[in-house]
């Protein structure tokens, strides 16, 4: 599987999936102007990604790292980001150990807040890293 | 193969489940504090998933499929499955069948009314919500 790579802007995160090293990381802002215009290459990257393990068998003693590192996310935003996390759930119970890991800016405590609520509706584990200056 | 309708009596620490295509009922009703959450969970996660399967397959937009949500309680490791029963609704409702939580709460249970919130902040899956005047 080749990487997925979208960088930065004021109002779209940066993507940077590499599946060689099962390194996955989304980092900065996100309210674009059509958030399913944006996000859906996305998620259909994950499932061909998903369908690509499922026939890889990979080995167990790898996990999965999926890094969020959000400054902020809008509200249409946190619906696709579910979705995201949905298929890493499904890719944990299905196939192969993964772990999110949540960074939040050292006093952006909603941050925090919004992926402890993610952390609560699925079985995926989450680690929360607070960041200066992220 | 025509795909049986679930369905699973209430107890005190679970929920009424019918889930019956034929007569287009979908219900969840009651409490949800199982011991073993997941001994609970699966077997109706896996009914989910056929049915989401043969409905996608049917591809049938023209009836409308209400799930009807009514929980008196529900404990958070049943939060994390019911996290997973919608979203795979949200699936078919991606693939525009239309799909709609009917989320019932008792007027008092103004807490339920926000759990069901919570659900849709992060779901583009459409949810009703219907007070009960008691």
């Amino acid at each position: 599987m080749t990487s997925f790579l979208i960088e930065a802007t004021d109002m779209t995160p940066g993507i940077k999936f590499l599946p060689e090293k099962l390194e996955f990381e989304i980092s900065g802002e996100s309210r674009p102007e059509n958030v399913r215009k944006f996000y859906e290459p996305v998620l259909e990257w994950l499932e061909s990604y998903k369908n690509h393990l499922l026939t890889a068998k990979p080995n167990h003693a790898e996990k999965l790292i999926f890094k969020f590192k959000f400054q902020y996310f809008n509200s249409t935003s946190a619906k696709f980001l579910t979705s995201i996390i949905g298929k890493l759930d499904s890719i944990k119970e299905e196939i192969m150990p993964v772990e999110i890991e949540w960074y939040y800016d050292d006093p952006d405590i909603d941050m925090k807040n919004s992926g402890e609520e993610f952390s609560k509706m699925f079985s995926v584990p989450f680690r929360f890293f607070s960041t200066p200056n992220m | 193969m025509k795909l049986q309708p679930f369905i699973s009596p209430a107890t005190e620490s679970t929920p009424h489940v019918i889930f019956d295509p034929e007569k287009n009922i979908f219900e969840m009703k009651g409490e949800s504090r199982p011991e073993n959450a997941k001994a609970f969970y699966d077997p109706l996660i896996e009914w989910i998933k056929s049915f989401c399967a043969a409905t996608l397959e049917q591809n049938d937009h023209s009836a409308r499929l209400f799930f009807t949500i009514h929980f008196e309680y529900f404990s958070s490791s049943s939060a994390k499955y019911l996290m997973n029963i919608f979203g795979r609704l949200e699936e078919l409702h991606n693939n525009n069948i239309p799909v709609e939580i009917r989320w019932l709460y008792t007027e008092i249970d103004l807490e339920m009314k926000e759990s069901g919130e919570e659900f849709q902040k992060l779901l583009t899956l459409p949810f009703r919500f219907e007070v009960l005047i008691e």
